[in-house]
C-alpha cells in the first residue's frame, strides 16, 4: 500500500515536470513558428465538417486533430501570413481599434474568461491605448482564441454582436469587468444581453436578434481554428507586427506594458 | 528529565557539540528545533536558498509575472497579490523541507525521507500556480479529455486559491513529518547511550 502511495507521488512528480517543461517550451518557441497556415487551416477544417457532416463540434467550437494541425503547419507559409496581415483581418469582419492605417499592429487572441487576459485589459491594455493608440502610432486588432468552455462562446459571438454596432471595445471592457468564475453562467445569453442593455447607443434589439440566432458562430469557429493553426497554446497570444504583415513579433502571456513598448518602439525606429 | 540528562550526559563527554532540547510532542518546537539542528550548517542554508529560488522563479513564471524578454521584467498587478503571497510562501517551504531532507538522507541513514506529503505538497503546489485554462496545461486537458478537460481546467483555475492553501498546509505537515524524524532519531540515540549507562545511575 505504501509503495503504491509513493509510486503514484512520484508519477505524480513526473508528470508535473513534464507539463512544466511543456510550459516552458509553449511559452517560448521561436517567432518562425507562429506563421503557419491559417488559410489551409480552415480548409482542412472545412474539410473535416463535411466529412463529418456534424462538424465535430465540442463544447461549442469545432476541434481540429493533432494530425489535422500537423498537416496544416507543414503548408505554405505565404498563405498565412496573408491572412494574419492587418489588411485581411480587418476584412474578416474582426474588431478593431485606433487607426487603420497606424504603422503598428497588435493582435490579440484572446478569451473573455481568461484571467490573465483580463490582467492585461485592466493594467496593460489601456497604457498602449494611451500611448500608442490614441497617438496613431499603433492599432489594435482583437481576435477569439476560446478554449475555456460554453461561457467563452457565448462571450465571444456576442462581442462579435456588438462590434457590428461598432461598440466592441465598450463590451470587451465591460465583459472583463464581469468577469466570474469560469462557465459558472456569467456569461450566458441572458447576462450577456444584460451587459449589453447597460452600454449607451447600442440596440439593444438589434443585439439580441443576432446573439440568438448564433451570427457569429463559425466566425468565432475560424478565429479559433487561425489561432491553432498559429500554433498558439494559451490565451492571451500577441502578434506584433508593421502596417504590411512584415516584421511579425509574438508575445504569449498578459506581458507588462514594458514589453509591449520595447517592441513597439523598435519596430517604429526600425 | 530523562531527555534532560542525556543531554549533559553526551555534552560532558563531548560526543556532540551541541543537541537541542528534546520536545516532545509540540509540533512548533519539533520544527523549530529540527530548523536549528539543520541550518547550523551552511550548506543546508544554501540548498534552501537555492530550491526555494528556483520555485519561485517557477512560480512567478507561472503566475506570469516574471518576463525574460523583449525585457527582464517583474510586476505584481493588484489582482496578483494574494497569489504572489501564497506562492512565495510555498517557495519557501519547499526550500526548507527539500533543505532538511537532503540532511536526513545523509546523516541517518536509518530514516527514510517522507516523500507522500513532500511530493503532493509540491505537486499541488506547482499544479495550482497557473492559470490551467490560460496556459498550454489547460489546452492540453481541453485537446485530450475534451469537455472533461474544460471542468479539470475550470476547476483548478476557480480554486486556485484553495488549492494553493491546501499544498501550503501539506508542506507543512512534510515539514513537521521530517522534523519529527530528526528529533525521534535523537531518541534513538538516546536508547543507545541509556544501555551504557549503569543501572544506578539510570534509576536517578
Amino acid at each position: 500500500m505504501k509503495n503504491k502511495i509513493e509510486f503514484l507521488n512520484v508519477s505524480l512528480a513526473l508528470t508535473l515536470l513534464s507539463l512544466a517543461l511543456l510550459h516552458m517550451q509553449s511559452s517560448s518557441y521561436p517567432l518562425e513558428s507562429i506563421i503557419h497556415v491559417a488559410k489551409a487551416a480552415e480548409t482542412a477544417e472545412e474539410r473535416a465538417h463535411e466529412e463529418n457532416g456534424t462538424g465535430n463540434v465540442q463544447n461549442g467550437f469545432s476541434r481540429v486533430s493533432p494530425e489535422e494541425s500537423k498537416q496544416v503547419t507543414k503548408q505554405s507559409e505565404k498563405e498565412v501570413a496573408i491572412n494574419l496581415t492587418p489588411h485581411s483581418l480587418i476584412q474578416s469582419g474582426s474588431p478593431l481599434q485606433g487607426n487603420p492605417a497606424a504603422p503598428i499592429t497588435i493582435v490579440e487572441f484572446g478569451d473573455f474568461q481568461c484571467k490573465f487576459c483580463d490582467r492585461f485589459a485592466k493594467e496593460t491594455e489601456p497604457k498602449i491605448n494611451a500611448t500608442y493608440i490614441q497617438t496613431g502610432k499603433a492599432n489594435m486588432i482583437f481576435k477569439n482564441f476560446v478554449t475555456h468552455g460554453s461561457d467563452s462562446i457565448t462571450a465571444a459571438m456576442a462581442a462579435q454582436c456588438a462590434n457590428d454596432q461598432g461598440k466592441f471595445w465598450n463590451f470587451y471592457q465591460l465583459l472583463y469587468k464581469n468577469q466570474g468564475e469560469e462557465n459558472s453562467g456569467w456569461a450566458n445569453l441572458s447576462n450577456t444581453k444584460k451587459f449589453a442593455s447597460q452600454i449607451p447607443g447600442l440596440n439593444i434589439q438589434k443585439f439580441n436578434s443576432c446573439l440568438d440566432s448564433s451570427k457569429y458562430k463559425s466566425f468565432v469557429d475560424k478565429d479559433n481554428t487561425l489561432a491553432l493553426s498559429s500554433g498558439f497554446q494559451g490565451t492571451p497570444s500577441f502578434v506584433i507586427e508593421k502596417k504590411d504583415g512584415s516584421s511579425r513579433e509574438t508575445l504569449l502571456g498578459a506581458y507588462p506594458f514594458p514589453s509591449f513598448q520595447a517592441v513597439i518602439d523598435k519596430k517604429l525606429n526600425e | 528529565m530523562n531527555n534532560e540528562w542525556i543531554r549533559i550526559k553526551l555534552k560532558r563527554d563531548n560526543k556532540i557539540a551541541s543537541l537541542p532540547r528534546l520536545t516532545g510532542s509540540r509540533p512548533h518546537l519539533t520544527i523549530s528545533t529540527s530548523i536549528r539542528i539543520v541550518f547550523s550548517n551552511w550548506h543546508y542554508v544554501v540548498i534552501t536558498g537555492v530550491i526555494s529560488a528556483i520555485f519561485w522563479i517557477i512560480f512567478s513564471i507561472f503566475d506570469q509575472l516574471l518576463f525574460f524578454t523583449p525585457v527582464f521584467i517583474f510586476y505584481l498587478p493588484d489582482d496578483a497579490v494574494t497569489g504572489f503571497i501564497l506562492f512565495t510562501i510555498t517557495a519557501i517551504l519547499l526550500g526548507i523541507v527539500v533543505g532538511m531532507n537532503v540532511y536526513v538522507l545523509k546523516h541517518s541513514k536509518g530514516l527514510k525521507v517522507n516523500i507522500k506529503s513532500f511530493f503532493s505538497g509540491s505537486s499541488l503546489s506547482v499544479l495550482s500556480s497557473t492559470c490551467a485554462s490560460c496556459s498550454s496545461l489547460g489546452f492540453l486537458l481541453v485537446s485530450t479529455f475534451g469537455g472533461s478537460g474544460v471542468t479539470a481546467s475550470a476547476f483548478l483555475s476557480n480554486y486556485q486559491t484553495p488549492l494553493r492553501i491546501l499544498s501550503i498546509a501539506l508542506l507543512v505537515w512534510a515539514l513537521y513529518s521530517i522534523s519529527n524524524k530528526l528529533t525521534k532519531s535523537c531518541a534513538i540515540k538516546k536508547d543507545d547511550i541509556t544501555k551504557k549507562i549503569p543501572n544506578n545511575k539510570t534509576s536517578q
